[in-house]
């Protein structure tokens, strides 16, 4: 029930309620006779005074006005939900360089989304991927994505602090000394004793 | 804990082994010291070892390596002074062979020569392995009836 001292002014012209956004337009509620009978009663000593008929089509045309002229109450930050499907692209666009797999991956999310949302039929003619539902606009670019960067000499060399390279290193060394080693011993070349003056034949 | 302390044994062990095949001989060489004797009064003439240009030897058996190969050190000069074996033998070289072998027999073959290369004396004999020692033969060397 809306009381009477809001309904109309005291001019006797229609007073729209709540914000006066373009989304709000279809709540406009006018003060009917039904609001002064029906809901309210009898309300203060004033006799109910019945609307006139050009009342009721001064209201129309304030209503056909108020509609379709800029409504001064709306924020002026504007909510994505409320946005015109005709207003112009977001001027923000976050261009996403990911690789084949990720974006096929976001891709996919994206419809599931979309299809788990199905009642939204506004939501599902949007185009996947193109405008998120924050209204940003996303690029999907396929390809490598950009190479980390080095977070410095220290993190590329921090294997040289681990245990286990030492333990690596030692052992090839050891290992290496120790073929090195049989292998010279293997291979040297025996000198012959003199006492053979016809010389020294066959393995060494 | 009991497989990791029973796969540090059977390492062990394993290594144990290895060695132990090392230490046995395994891969080592074995040799032949081997003595060239002429027979005969022809095995006793100095001015008769003079005439020996070369000495070519092939072995054959449980061999490793080469198995024909000259004695170095001949003609031998004038001046050079042969060793002697029992009954005043002239030793006309002596040389080592080696065999990668373990066990077996090796064969040497000896063939004296003049500077012709004609055969002056000629024989053969063999020995057995011992794994990782040294072995000392002699292998007498019979001369043709033209070097008597």
């Amino acid at each position: 029930m809306v009381p009477r001292d809001r309904l109309f002014s005291r001019t006797r012209t229609p007073v729209i309620c709540g914000a006066m956004t373009t989304s709000t337009t279809s709540k406009l509620h006018v003060a009917t006779e039904d609001d002064r009978e029906g809901g309210g009663g009898r309300q203060g000593d004033s006799p109910p005074r019945r609307p006139s008929r050009g009342r009721a089509v001064l209201a129309g045309i304030l209503l056909v006005a108020v509609g379709g002229a800029p409504a001064f109450a709306t924020p002026s930050v504007e909510g994505a939900g409320a946005r015109s499907r005709n207003a112009p692209a977001l001027d923000r666009t976050v261009e996403l360089r990911l690789d084949g797999r990720t974006a096929g991956r976001l891709l996919a999310e994206t419809k599931e989304s979309d299809a788990s949302g199905g009642g939204d039929k506004a939501k599902a003619d949007e185009t996947p991927g193109e405008k998120g539902d924050d209204g940003v606009k996303m690029t999907v670019t396929k390809g490598a994505p950009p190479a980390s960067k080095s977070t410095g000499s220290e993190d590329t060399f921090a294997f040289v602090k681990d245990w286990p390279f030492w333990a690596i290193v030692g052992g090839v060394v050891i290992v290496g000394a120790s073929v090195y080693m049989i292998n010279r011993n293997s291979s040297q070349d025996r000198a012959c004793p003199g006492v053979y003056n016809a010389g020294c034949f066959g393995a060494k | 804990m009991t497989s990791m302390t029973s796969k540090t044994r059977k390492f062990l062990r394993l290594g144990l082994i290895g060695f132990g095949l090392l230490g046995a001989g395994c891969g080592q060489t074995s040799y032949f010291s081997v003595d060239v004797i002429v027979s005969g009064a022809t095995g006793r003439q100095r001015n008769s070892m003079a005439e020996v240009k070369s000495v070519q030897v092939n072995t054959s058996g449980a061999i490793s390596d080469e198995s024909s190969f000259l004695l170095q050190g001949f003609p031998r000069a004038d001046n050079y002074v042969y060793a002697t074996a029992s009954g005043g033998q002239i030793i006309l070289g002596r040389f080592q062979y080696g065999t990668g072998s373990d066990s077996g027999k090796v064969t040497f073959d000896v063939h004296v020569k003049d500077g012709s290369l004609n055969d002056l004396a000629s024989g053969s004999a063999d020995g057995t392995i011992k794994s990782g020692a040294n072995v000392a033969m002699s292998v007498t060397v019979d001369p043709v009836d033209s070097w008597k």
